[in-house]
């Protein structure tokens, strides 16, 4: 019955009357590149209203006949236009803005400056500029959009450098993160000391972390929504760079001019071949390759192929004994057509592709683990966006997945002869499951001071002969108080299918992903947020402030005591519990100007109860951390010199120490005369984490042989300028002579300096 | 270029080592417990251990420091009660005394006892039956390469029969001679203690078992050796029959073990047994096999 109501409103929606109104609709693209510029917003000063553009660069906005209107459309780091236009009948208008040549002297109006955060009923959601990564202060040269994510409000970093990111108290396996609308199960590169983006081909990075909208599901805490440059549709482009440990470089151009382009990119790791000089027991390897053609079969018609593989292959000896081999790598392809359904109606199709490997060995102690996790799935899916009046935006659509998993894992004292097991994926079982999704939203403008985003999306799920179905609601509503203040406040739930189990004892990454099953029901989330934005100055500062409280159900852990081996069913060796996290989130940024960076600061709490750990009583994530301050700043010191830092302080992650000791009496050899009385899980904590980061950058046109002019930059870094060692993990031991318990800690990296040479031509 | 090169390497160097370091934590609020452990068989004389718990990074303190003196410890069975008394035994293995309540009776067989402890204002009670068969050892033989759970090792390897009729619970148990040439675990024993002469040694299986779908069947127990030894080394080998307090407790400390050998292991949490949240511990009933010699033929 709600099945039928929701296909009901998807059909009736767009044949509501427009009468006496008339639609101007296009694309807002680099005038240079004619790249789409996502997320740019068009507004019309005079009506009071406005909208941004899609994920494919692509606007529509219905307004009252009238003789002239002005439409302001702007983009950070672009100059804004200014269009004048008659609106008598449906306008079809492609925009095309000049980037800003000279940051130092931006002259924005008001009205042309993006005030989304503000004006748009949406909560949680952060678009992260490309030039802000750009400009961040870097670990051995190597951008990263991940790194850029955990210094924002609600985002907490993982371990000592990795790339994992705890959104709102969700576990890693609660992000959703897209590249081209395909899932990437494994962002990272190195250790999970870098993400596996590579900058420059990026277009564009959005953060969803509450308030999702309809179109998005599958995650319970984040989206984070990537998407790959299309390339430059008028000249070629060459761009690089070489870092301490890669090189990278970037090929686009027209394959038919203003019609079509390519865009590739690549880059590899070399730290393999000065590794070979300095270490036997360290070997690395990485590398990404990106690559993406699109053509324009008419003014509604566009068509995208994309495709994208990482691998990272890796072996490193530690402290304490600790041993870490690895291969992982994803690879996705996505094909995708825009239609123009007259200019009202805007759909995107997508078939998708992705296949997603890692086959871990960690040895610590004596003991060793293996573990192979390998994922394809293929997706279809089809979203439309449909303008109704001026007052609504409604999508809809649907998305069907086929997931094929195949997990394996074993773990064991090392034998005497070294000899370890190997797992071989073609004999590990596979589980299929099917997971699909309907959903609908619309952005409903109630007047100039209050808008609704409101939808349902309806997931399901099948495995083996286990069906899970649900009916996701979604609402955020916002109240402008006036031009630059607004309240807003939103409700979701949500579910997801597919977890990553973490091992909260191991000290490096040894999580497995399990789908859904008659055992493993899945994930969901209900969460509320209340937020206050406000811009000062003309937009030039925006801040924000939201409370949020979410809850978790059926959270996945792995059994107390449980030693895998290859023959164990995964599903029988866990445990299931609740999660909860509250917290209040203080956002402050200031875009534009000589000085530009934010401040981020989070007081949250998270916790999990499982009946069967910690005596059924609550205890504290092991990603909680309670205080979380991020200081981003950028200062344009000349035309050509840029300084930056960051500043991150975290409270230290939580483990599990035992709290007493036992003696045992007779013969107590197998236990070492001692055994342990744990009092409650995660009962201890890390010393705070506490880094400052530093960069200064030189970039300017150049003449080469004083004929070939090229653009060419210098970045040189501190990593951890104060050298502090930070925790990565901490381990027991028992001083043999005295018999006295010892704690160590682990500290990964020091100081590091960077040095880096990037070009565009 | 080789101060290019140079300078690479120091950086790629500096970066993959990571640093270690002995840190001071703050340790866990503990409130100290008592710990309490006691077996009881028929034909034998009951022992309990009565031990207080300390925080975990206290200082390694003596058996002396940490028995509890001044105890009153009963068994109660058809209303005889048996008042055992403060004893100790010096262990040469571990070059300190032992400390335990003894009783004065023989335990029968088929009876519950009850057992109650009075210290410092606090009761704790607990009581076990003595129905357990004894199971019979068919053979004892020797494996040189075993791989189970525990790692690749060697093993002595037992096969009995189970009882049948019954839920059982089996641990296994080796009673030898060593000296100080032997090595527990991977120490020597300690000379000041034992000089030239040799001890008894009980070595006690970590894990336990449960005779689930072996139903009357035969079972066999492979275990890797606490003490070296050489060819021609002789022990005697006992089953022991467990009851499931006993079973329940064992099996808890055994996988906490692992956990904490074990690195990709889950940490195991001691969960309330037979005294509730006032002590560790147990107090259950056993039965000993009839012993079997084995020869070490390597």
């Amino acid at each position: 019955m709600q099945l039928k109501q929701l296909i009901c409103l998807v059909i009736m929606v767009p044949s509501l009357a427009w009468a006496q109104k008339s639609t101007i609709s296009g694309y807002v693209k680099d005038a240079g590149s004619k790249e789409a510029l996502i997320g740019a917003s068009v507004m019309i000063p005079s009506l009071k209203t406005g909208t941004s553009t899609n994920q494919y660069g692509y606007f529509t906005i219905t307004v009252r006949n009238s003789d002239t209107i002005s439409i302001v459309v702007s983009y950070s780091g672009y100059q804004p236009s200014l269009k004048q236009i008659m609106s008598r009948s449906d306008i079809q208008l492609d925009i095309l803005l000049q980037p800003a040549l000279n940051t130092l002297n931006e002259v924005v109006v008001n009205a042309s400056r993006n005030q989304d955060n503000v004006n748009k009923a949406q909560m949680g959601v952060i678009d992260i500029p490309i030039k802000a990564i750009k400009d961040l202060p870097v670990l051995l040269g190597e951008r990263d959009i991940l790194k850029t994510i955990q210094l924002l409000p609600g985002v907490q970093a993982g371990q000592e450098g990795t790339s994992g990111f705890y959104v709102r108290g969700g576990n890693l396996d609660q992000n959703l993160i897209q590249m081209d609308e395909a899932t990437v199960y494994n962002p990272n590169h190195l250790f999970g000391l870098f993400s596996t983006f590579n900058v420059n081909a990026i277009n564009s990075v959005k953060l969803i972390k509450g308030g999702f909208p309809s179109e998005y599901g599958g995650r319970l805490s984040s989206i984070l929504d990537i998407k790959m440059k299309e390339g430059n549709k008028t000249k070629f482009q060459t761009e690089g760079g070489i870092g301490l440990i890669s090189a990278n470089l970037t090929f686009q151009g027209p394959l038919q001019k203003n019609k079509s382009s390519f865009i590739i990119s690549g880059r590899r790791s070399y730290i393999d071949q000065l590794l070979k000089q300095a270490s036997k027991t360290t070997a690395y390897r990485f590398y990404d390759f990106n690559a993406k053609v699109n053509y324009e079969l008419g003014e509604k018609d566009h068509v995208f192929a994309s495709f994208f593989r990482g691998n990272d292959d890796a072996a490193y000896t530690g402290a304490n004994s600790l041993n870490y081999g690895t291969n992982f790598g994803n690879t996705t392809a996505t094909l995708r057509w825009n239609h123009l359904y007259g200019n009202k109606i805007f759909s995107n199709t997508s078939l998708i592709y992705n296949d997603y490997h890692l086959q871990l060995g960690t040895s610590q102690n004596n003991y060793y683990q293996v573990l192979y996790t390998g994922i394809k799935d293929i997706n279809a899916k089809t979203d439309f966006t449909a303008t109704s009046g001026s007052n609504h935006t409604i999508k809809f659509g649907a998305n069907y997945i086929y997931h094929t998993l195949y997990p394996g894992a074993m773990s064991a004292k090392i034998a005497k002869t070294g000899k370890k097991v190997v797992i071989n994926p073609d004999s590990l079982t596979k589980r299929l499951s099917n997971e699909g999704a309907l959903y609908i939203n619309d952005d409903y403008q109630v007047s100039s001071r209050f808008s609704v985003n409101y939808g349902l999306r309806v997931p399901f799920f099948s495995a083996g002969t286990k069906t899970y179905s649900f009916i996701e609601p979604r609402v955020t509503t916002r109240l402008s108080i006036n031009d630059q203040t607004s309240i807003k406040a939103s409700y979701t739930q949500m579910n997801q299918f597919m977890h990553l189990v973490p091992s909260s004892t191991a000290s490096l990454p040894a999580d497995i992903w399990l789908s859904s099953s008659l055992k493993i029901k899945p994930q969901t989330s209900k969460q509320v947020a209340l937020g206050l934005f406000k811009n000062f100055k003309e937009n030039e500062i925006e801040t924000s402030v939201e409370v949020y409280y979410k809850t978790m159900n059926n959270q996945v852990l792995f059994k107390e005591g449980t030693q895998i081996l290859l023959n164990t069913n995964l599903d029988d060796i866990l445990t299931f519990g609740k999660g909860k996290s509250f917290g209040v989130e203080f956002f402050a940024k200031k875009n534009f100007g000589r000085l530009s960076g934010w401040a981020s600061y989070t007081l949250s709490k998270s916790t999990q109860q499982f009946p069967e750990l910690n005596f059924g009583n609550s205890f504290p994530a092991s990603f909680d951390r309670g205080n979380n301050l991020s200081l981003v700043a950028s200062y344009n010191l000349t035309k050509t010199w840029t300084l930056s830092a960051d500043f991150v302080y975290y409270t230290g992650r939580p483990y599990t120490l035992p709290a007493g000791k036992v003696l045992v009496n007779g013969d107590g050899s197998l236990y070492d005369n001692y055994y342990s009385d744990y009092t409650s899980r995660n009962n201890s904590r890390f010393s705070a984490y506490n880094r400052l980061d530093f960069s200064v950058s030189n970039k300017k046109q150049v003449k080469l042989f004083k004929k070939f002019a090229y653009e060419r930059e210098w970045s040189f870094g501190l990593y951890n300028v104060y050298n502090r060692a930070n925790p990565y993990f901490v381990y027991l031991t028992t001083d043999p002579a005295t018999k006295q318990p010892q704690a160590k800690q682990v500290s990964l990296l020091p100081i590091v300096p960077s040095v880096s040479f990037n070009f565009k031509f | 270029m080789k101060q290019i090169f140079l300078f690479f390497s120091v950086i790629s160097v500096g970066f993959i080592l990571s640093c270690e370091k002995n840190i001071t934590v703050s340790p866990p609020a503990y409130n100290n417990k008592v710990s309490i452990t006691g077996f009881i068989e028929p034909d034998s004389i009951p022992v309990v251990y009565f031990n207080r718990t300390v925080p975990y990074f206290d200082k390694a303190v003596k058996k002396n420091e940490l028995m509890i003196r001044n105890a009153l410890i009963t068994i109660n069975s058809n209303g005889n009660t048996d008042k055992l008394s403060l004893d100790s035994v010096f262990d040469k293995v571990d070059c300190q005394f032992d400390y335990f309540y003894k009783g004065h009776n023989k335990i029968l067989a088929n009876t519950k006892y009850d057992l109650t402890i009075i210290s410092e204002g606090k009761t704790y009670t607990a009581n076990a039956v003595t129905n357990l068969f004894a199971p019979a050892i068919d053979s004892v033989s020797y494996v040189s390469n075993y791989n189970d759970l525990y790692g690749e090792h060697e093993g002595v390897v037992t096969y009995f029969k189970d009882v049948p009729n019954q839920v059982n619970y089996y641990r296994y148990e080796m009673i030898r001679s060593a000296d100080t040439s032997i090595m527990k675990a991977e120490a020597p024993i300690k000379r000041a203690c034992l000089g030239k002469d040799t001890v008894t040694v009980h070595e006690i299986g970590r894990s336990v078992f449960e005779d689930v779908g072996k139903e009357g069947k035969q079972i066999t127990i492979i275990v890797e050796p606490a003490y070296s030894h050489r060819k021609g080394t002789k022990g005697r080998i006992f089953i022991q029959s467990i009851d499931k307090n006993a079973y329940e407790f064992f099996s808890q400390l055994d996988r906490q073990k692992l956990a904490q050998f074990n690195p990709f292991v889950e940490p195991v949490f001691l969960q309330e047994g037979q005294f509730g949240s006032k002590a560790i511990g147990f107090f259950a009933a056993k039965r000993n096999s009839n012993p079997k010699t084995f020869v070490y033929p390597e």
